[in-house]
């Protein structure tokens, strides 16, 4: 036995057994002898070599290890010859590898965050727009609305009244069945009461048949019963996974249990599937804990539009064709005290995420250019390299290598370096995957984003295609070679070696090109993003937080909630941190529904559907609108009081233009009320939605809301001011659910967090791309000062200052970077028009943007050339000449 | 065309029968220091060309004396005798072109 590092031991391990146990001992008995006779650190030098030989021959054995028994089994020779060929290939290139691991961490690098971006972007695309959706036959889902449907449209225009759910059901043809769910449960509408705390729960109600139209079977019990979807029906419950796990622990025995919901029992009847994740595709970023039958009765029919509709198509029905029908039936159904109908009806998955596909295809295009700049980076680097290697390609051809076999080559060489890169673009896109999966950003279906065999599949064949489209040109062009003339003279540069400096260069001006597109793509979105910032909503959101504070019983009484409204109000409003406070039943970019109003005398035609929101003294102040004229609403406005309305700026010129609204008379849903005030306008959909129209009635003067949320104002942070409330809150009712609590700002963050998601997205990919560009150039300028060494000594030499080198350089680089630009803004504004749906505020062809990228991009590319050339400049001629003639 | 590994460790057997590190030590001194064979390249090596047939390997009581018996023996085979006279000449033929076009430009 030799002595031995016992790592050395491990490492032997590795090789395959038969190799091992003859020689094993041998290998460490070699390693040893070359060893002998050195200093103590070159003994371990020498062990630190063997071991690195071991691992290889470990490697590459099992690769060779498959040929030899394959061709003894009787494989076709031809097959033998073709593995025996690619694992030779595959030999050869990674030894060349081997060589310089530097460039080729480098360039698996660059070609991982490529892939990985490539990966993600499509692992995110797919979730939202390609996978099906978790039901039945998904592609036969289709969503029934009321007029189109687009983003933050109003609620009470989109739903559907009862009536016609019903007439479709029985008459549509195309429709096998049509349900629906109630549109307008709110958040933590109820309280849900089962041993411990009670809780604000959220509710799903939703037609008897609508689990028969998804699909959708309980993993637990059933689902409803005729009788209980009918009205005053037995009340029962379905609960869903999440609701299940977290307040049932998973325990089967709730099955059948009497609950407490509201103060009144129901009973569990069934557990929806996990895989049932109603808010991930109908809600993103709420919560639904049970669901809760929706009669279909003529007292339902009454409440108005309520409902959105899913319907399943006939087998070989159309959305086009079932619409025409459901519009025929629409106008058959009808009649007297029915709101309007209007019948569109598209896929399922289209109303689900069909408002995000621009948006993905925006993301798509990017990642596709940036695997363009990866491919022409790749490419450059490696004809770099293949202009190094020129006299080893031209010995090899000498020695009988036909070319066939050295382009073959340099093609694995690039095809392992990509599928090196492919497997850090696996686990880039892993990570990146699950950290935007993980995002709440209100996009439906995002949450389920994941990296799968299909995303592989596209790191794969991103990797190969990376692989061979930027190995074809180094391939071609580096083994192009005359014999004769790289042996004789490397340095001078050949023929063949300008032609390649001229491809380089092409291929720098294609980087730059790639990289001002998809930089001044995303300066546009970054601009959007500010502008949307930077929109006046009407309101001050920094200061304002909103607690939940409905109380769990119903009022017995007017008197009772008013006085209960009086008491929270009072409470808080004595507090030190508190500037204002009020209450509102709706926070904005929330719940949304619409009422008609208009003067009284005004025929119902002219009605306008503004916004209401039910509110109390002191809202106004509290979430900082403004108030234009008037007064605001005050504690006096109660039940025996003339019913008072504010009205926003918008209101007021729809129903009264040009003329002071205050103290006219406004008509809205059959009642009357005076015009005390006028407030500023706000956002209520969405921060980029332009104000409608909206009304404020008090609530101490109507009891039709489902909620009740408590503004408070102050200079503290959000939980700050809550923990101040909270006890004195307490205080009214000791059982009060004070959980559901939101700062304004959240509220507006999350109403812009898919704008960040794909702004955040475009940034990082320009970033890259721009530091590959100009790696690109700094690339591509070294190398040509590298090999006019010669040249430029000759000219420093002869008289030429310095400074005339350095600006023959620096004219060079920019020249490319100006033919670079040019093509890029000329791409820019070709595809600037599919980017004018997503901006916000700024034009496509806006001229900051263009002039901005194209003079940062121009400084980038001046610094990447100035390196090279204040190194040529400073050269010492007499030491390039002389080093030249010895090379 | 021998492989390079292959075609020393047949040059380092064209005299004489030798064992593992003595081939080791021949393919240094033939090439100037300039191939070292690392161990487990070696060994693979040697295992690949008994396979295919080029070498073999020499059974116990072939050992010349004096040599431990612990150490394996090799032999070039008839068949590799042959191939590394291909491949010699081949390189031969090779390197005189090479030598007669720098001489002649």
């Amino acid at each position: 036995m030799t002595r031995r590092p016992g790592w050395f031991d491990l490492l032997l391990r590795l090789l395959p057994r038969l190799l091992r146990e003859t020689h094993g001992d041998e290998i460490a008995a070699l390693a040893s002898e070359y060893g002998r006779g050195r200093s103590r650190f070159g003994r371990g030098l020498v062990w630190l070599r063997a071991g690195v030989d071991v691992v290889w021959v470990a490697c590459t054995a099992r690769l060779r290890g498959r040929a030899a028994p394959s061709s003894a089994s009787g494989r076709s020779r031809f097959g033998a010859w073709v593995w025996e060929e690619i694992t030779e290939d595959t030999r050869c290139g990674l030894r060349s590898l081997r060589r310089d691991v530097r460039l080729a961490v480098f360039v698996m690098t660059i070609v991982g965050l490529g892939v990985g971006a490539c990966v993600t972007v499509f692992s995110v695309a797919r979730a939202i727009l390609l996978r099906p959706l978790p039901f039945a036959d998904p592609g036969r889902l289709v969503w029934i609305s009321n007029g189109d449907f687009g983003p933050g449209q109003r609620l009470s225009e989109i739903s559907v009244q009862v009536a016609y759910l019903v007439g479709l059901r029985d008459e549509a043809e195309q429709l096998v069945d049509v349900g629906g769910y109630h549109l307008f449960d709110g958040d933590g509408d109820h309280t849900f009461v089962s041993g411990g705390d009670p809780e604000r729960v959220t509710r799903l109600r939703v037609t008897g048949n609508l689990f028969d139209v998804l699909g959708v079977e309980p993993v637990l019990g059933r689902t409803f019963s005729a009788e209980e979807v009918w009205d005053d029906g037995p009340s029962a419950v379905l609960l869903t996974w999440g609701f299940y796990v977290r307040r049932f622990a998973g325990d089967a025995s709730i099955l059948g249990q009497a609950v407490n919901v509201d103060g009144a029992p129901a009973t569990v009847i069934g557990v929806l599937p996990p895989s049932f994740d109603f808010t991930s595709i109908f809600a993103p970023g709420r919560r639904i804990d049970y669901v809760a039958p929706f009669p279909l009765s003529p007292r339902s029919n009454r409440s108005g539009n309520t409902l959105g509709l899913i319907g399943r198509l006939a087998p070989g029905a159309a959305p086009e064709s079932a619409t025409a029908e459901a519009a025929a039936i629409a106008s058959r159904v009808e009649a007297d005290r029915l709101n309007g109908f209007n019948p569109v009806i598209r896929p399922l998955r289209e109303h689900v995420s069909g408002r995000f596909r621009t948006a993905l295809q925006v993301l798509t295009g990017a990642v596709l250019l940036v695997l363009l700049i990866v491919c022409a980076n790749l490419s450059n680097l490696l004809l770099a390299k293949s202009a190094a290697r020129e006299r080893e390609m031209a010995i090899r051809a000498a020695i009988g290598a036909p070319r066939r076999r050295l382009v073959r080559q340099m093609l694995v060489e690039s095809t392992i370096l990509a599928g090196g890169g492919s497997l850090i673009g696996i686990a880039v896109a892993y990570l990146s995957t699950a950290f935007l999966a993980g995002l709440d950003l209100h996009i439906p279906l995002l949450d389920g984003a994941r990296v799968d065999g299909a995303a592989m599949a596209v790191a794969v064949l991103a990797a190969l295609v990376v692989g061979l489209s930027s190995g074809v040109a180094p391939a071609l062009r580096g083994t192009d070679v005359r014999l004769h003339e790289s042996l004789k003279d490397s340095a001078r540069g050949s023929s063949a070696g300008r032609r390649q400096g001229v491809l380089r260069r092409a291929l720098v001006v294609v980087e730059v090109a790639l990289a001002c597109t998809l930089m001044i793509a995303s300066t546009l979105f970054v601009r959007s993003l500010f502008e949307v910032l930077d929109v006046d909503l009407g309101y001050q959101a920094d200061r304002t937080v909103a607690i939940r504070v409905d109380p769990t019983a119903r009022f017995p009484s007017d008197e009772t909630r008013v006085a209960y409204y009086a008491e929270v109000l009072d409470r808080v409003r004595t507090l030190p941190g508190v500037e204002a406070a009020g209450l509102s039943d709706v926070l904005p970019m929330e719940f949304n529904r619409t009422w008609n109003a208009s003067r009284p005398d005004a025929p119902p035609e002219d009605a306008v559907y503004p916004f209401v929101r039910m509110v109390s003294e002191g809202y106004v102040d509290a979430m900082g609108l403004t108030l234009v004229s008037g007064r605001d609403l005050s504690s006096t406005d109660g039940p025996d009081a003339p019913l008072a309305a504010l009205v926003n700026e918008r209101l007021a010129d729809l129903i009264w233009p040009g003329t002071s609204p205050l103290g006219e008379r406004l008509r809205s849903s059959g009642r009357d009320y005076t015009v005390v005030g006028v407030v500023r306008n706000t956002r209520q959909l969405s921060v980029e939605q332009a104000p409608g129209p909206e009304v404020f009635f008090s609530i101490r003067q109507s009891g039709d809301q489902s909620a009740v949320h408590l503004l408070l104002r102050g200079a503290q942070s959000p939980d700050g001011l809550v923990a101040e409330a909270r006890p004195r809150l307490r205080a009214i009712a000791p059982g009060l659910p004070l959980d559901q609590v939101v700062a304004i700002r959240d509220v507006v963050d999350a109403s812009i967090a898919p704008r960040r998601f794909l702004v955040g997205l475009l940034v990082v990919f320009s970033v890259f791309a721009l530091v590959l560009a100009s790696l690109g150039i700094y690339g591509v300028i070294s190398y040509g000062v590298t090999q006019r060494r010669r040249e430029i000594g000759i000219h420093i030499a002869l008289g030429a200052s310095s400074g005339d080198v350095q600006g023959r350089i620096l004219r060079e680089t920019l020249t490319l970077a100006a033919l670079g630009l040019g093509t890029g803004v000329i791409l820019a504004g070709a595809g600037g028009r599919l980017l004018t749906s997503l901006l916000f505020g700024v034009t496509a062809l806006d001229p900051t943007t263009y002039l901005g990228v194209v003079a940062l991009l121009g400084a980038v590319a001046a610094v990447a050339g100035f390196l090279p050339a204040r190194r040529a400049a400073r050269a010492n001629p007499l030491a390039t000449l002389d080093g030249d003639m010895q090379g | 065309m021998l492989r390079t590994n292959w075609f020393h460790v047949l040059v380092a057997l064209a005299q004489d029968d030798r064992h593992g590190s003595a081939i080791a030590q021949d393919v240094l001194d033939q090439t100037d220091g300039e191939l070292r064979l690392w161990p487990a390249t070696l060994y693979r090596a040697l295992d690949e060309m008994v396979t295919v047939g080029l070498i073999e390997e020499l059974a116990g009581d072939g050992h010349p004396e004096g040599e431990s018996q612990r150490k394996r023996f090799y032999r070039a085979t008839a068949l590799g005798r042959r191939e590394l006279t291909e491949t010699a000449r081949r390189l031969a033929r090779y390197a005189g072109v090479a030598e007669e076009r720098l001489t002649g430009a």
